[in-house]
């Protein structure tokens, strides 16, 4: 087992972001964390990344408790620029080969040729979607055994958006597991094998993408829709 | 890991002091070199010059304490937290790179402070004397105790009494990193107030140590002492016990904050 949450609560102050919940994630998956804005599909994700503590609950990741060392097999994405903008993308590239073992430079540098990322240029200079393209090449070039990619191609336009999914599944191991947090389900679905929806910090439908479909006669994208109705 | 850490953490930091030295040395160099040319407006230029000396040591100060919160609060708990805490690296590590990043540009910054008020008076008193004058002390510190330079023991003690230094600035820097901690891990709103009150608070604690009650005790000590020989050996073994406390504040202090950071991080 990769992931496990058992009976996880999270609180902020007084607002109740995650209830009770518990799953589990194996290997060789790539699941949809689907839901809308504020369900907790971003503090699930910041709780597998230590970057928030729960309130109540256990999280495991590869059986044992949360420590610095489980960040090496963990290559995380967050929704935000969190690289500094001073840097260059050779200099980011070089941050993380210096700092995460498992780092493929030349995929990496790869990745920005095609995608016509000049690595000489500064952060600072980059307009928000190419930023966006940085920080998903620096990730996905890792060799890690879990990807965690939260609102991956928000901001990037639509036309770049196949290239960037198909290279998160190119970029991705059978031996790793992918979970990708979103609330752009249709251009997510095809890609998903499971799929989880979050809802006021509670799941409220999980399971195989392809069981789900037949059970309700509707794409994930229909079912969601009928799901969050407002 | 602690090295490349602290290569990058050289690396941001470096950005705003070296510009910064640069612009301050070329100041006083400037002002240096004018002063010479215009010796019959030398009291107006002492006004003048003793406004830039106050400058420059305010410039100093306040930018390197800007930056020595600022790395810790927007490279640590801010966006860019979410690199920093995902690196495998012990959050001890991240803490000691930053803290001892800042001691060296504090070093760097006495140093350049020191020369550019040297350059500044570079005309009414000669550069190498300047540098010299500061030299000088120690060695008639050491002559009137009747003690050379040279002598081992007494070299210790100022290693010791430089590395005490260096401890107080830790212990000083690292209530700072402890206030932002607790401020940003255990509160939502008016953050920055509140960290500047536990600052405060933590202060007042720290300094109750070497507060009023045990600088009489020392006074009282030391007027009873009968010669230079036995204040000396006072002076030494009062700077062991300081020591000592120093290491342990500053070692209590890392492990609170490598605790909260580890057990309690709440990334906004």
């Amino acid at each position: 087992m990769l992931i496990n949450f058992n009976n996880v609560t999270k609180k902020y102050s007084s607002k109740l972001a995650l209830d009770d919940i518990s799953f589990e994630i194996t290997k060789g998956k790539v699941i949809g964390l689907l839901g809308p804005n504020g369900s907790g599909k971003t503090t699930i994700i910041k709780l597998i990344n230590g970057l928030i503590q729960p309130t109540k609950g256990e999280i495991l990741i590869q059986g044992k408790p949360l420590n610095y060392m489980t960040h090496n097999d963990i290559a995380y994405l967050p929704e935000r620029t969190y690289l500094n903008n001073w840097m260059t993308v050779n200099q980011l590239l070089k941050f993380f080969s210096d700092f995460y073992e498992n780092f493929d430079n030349d995929y990496a540098m790869t990745m920005l040729t095609e995608l016509g990322i000049n690595a000489a240029d500064k952060l600072a200079t980059m307009s928000k979607g190419t930023k966006e393209k940085v920080q998903l090449i620096l990730v996905m070039a890792r060799r890690a055994k879990i990807y965690i990619l939260d609102e991956p191609i928000g901001g990037v336009d639509p036309a770049a958006r196949d290239y960037i999914l198909n290279t998160i599944i190119k970029s991705y191991s059978t031996e790793s597991t992918l979970i990708i947090a979103t609330h752009l389900i249709q251009e997510v679905e095809s890609i998903c094998d499971e799929i989880m929806f979050i809802h006021n910090g509670t799941i409220t439908l999980s399971g195989n993408v392809d069981d789900l479909r037949e059970e309700y006669n509707k794409s994930i994208d229909e079912i969601f829709r009928e799901v969050f109705k407002c | 890991m602690l090295g490349k850490l602290l290569k990058y953490e050289f690396q941001a930091t470096a950005r705003t002091f070296i510009p910064m030295y640069i612009m301050m040395l070329l100041i006083s160099l400037t002002y240096g070199i004018l002063s010479g040319d215009s010796f019959q407006f030398l009291s107006t230029l002492n006004n003048i010059v003793l406004i830039i000396f106050v400058g420059i040591f305010v410039a100093l100060m306040v930018t390197t304490l800007i930056v020595l919160i600022q790395r810790f609060n927007t490279n640590l708990l801010g966006d860019e937290g979410y690199l920093m805490f995902t690196l495998p690296i012990s959050p001890k590590y991240l803490i000691f790179s930053k803290l001892v990043s800042m001691i060296v540009w504090y070093f760097i910054s006495f140093i350049v402070g020191i020369v550019s008020i040297g350059l500044l008076m570079s005309r009414i008193i000669p550069f190498g004397e300047y540098m010299y004058s500061f030299i000088m002390p120690i060695y008639y510190i050491g002559e009137s105790l009747g003690i050379s330079l040279t002598s081992i023991s007494i070299v210790i003690k100022i290693i010791q009494l430089i590395f005490n230094t260096i401890l107080i600035l830790m212990t000083n820097i690292l209530l700072i990193y402890l206030s932002i901690t607790i401020g940003k891990t255990f509160f939502t709103k008016y953050v920055g107030i509140i960290s500047f009150v536990i600052y405060l608070v933590l202060n007042n604690v720290i300094g109750y140590i070497y507060g009023s009650q045990t600088l009489n005790y020392v006074f009282d000590v030391a007027n009873s002492l009968s010669n230079e020989y036995e204040f000396y050996n006072f002076l030494s073994t009062g700077l062991n016990i300081v020591t000592i406390v120093n290491v342990i504040l500053v070692l209590v202090l890392m492990e609170v904050i490598n605790l909260l950071l580890t057990k309690k991080l709440e990334l906004a």
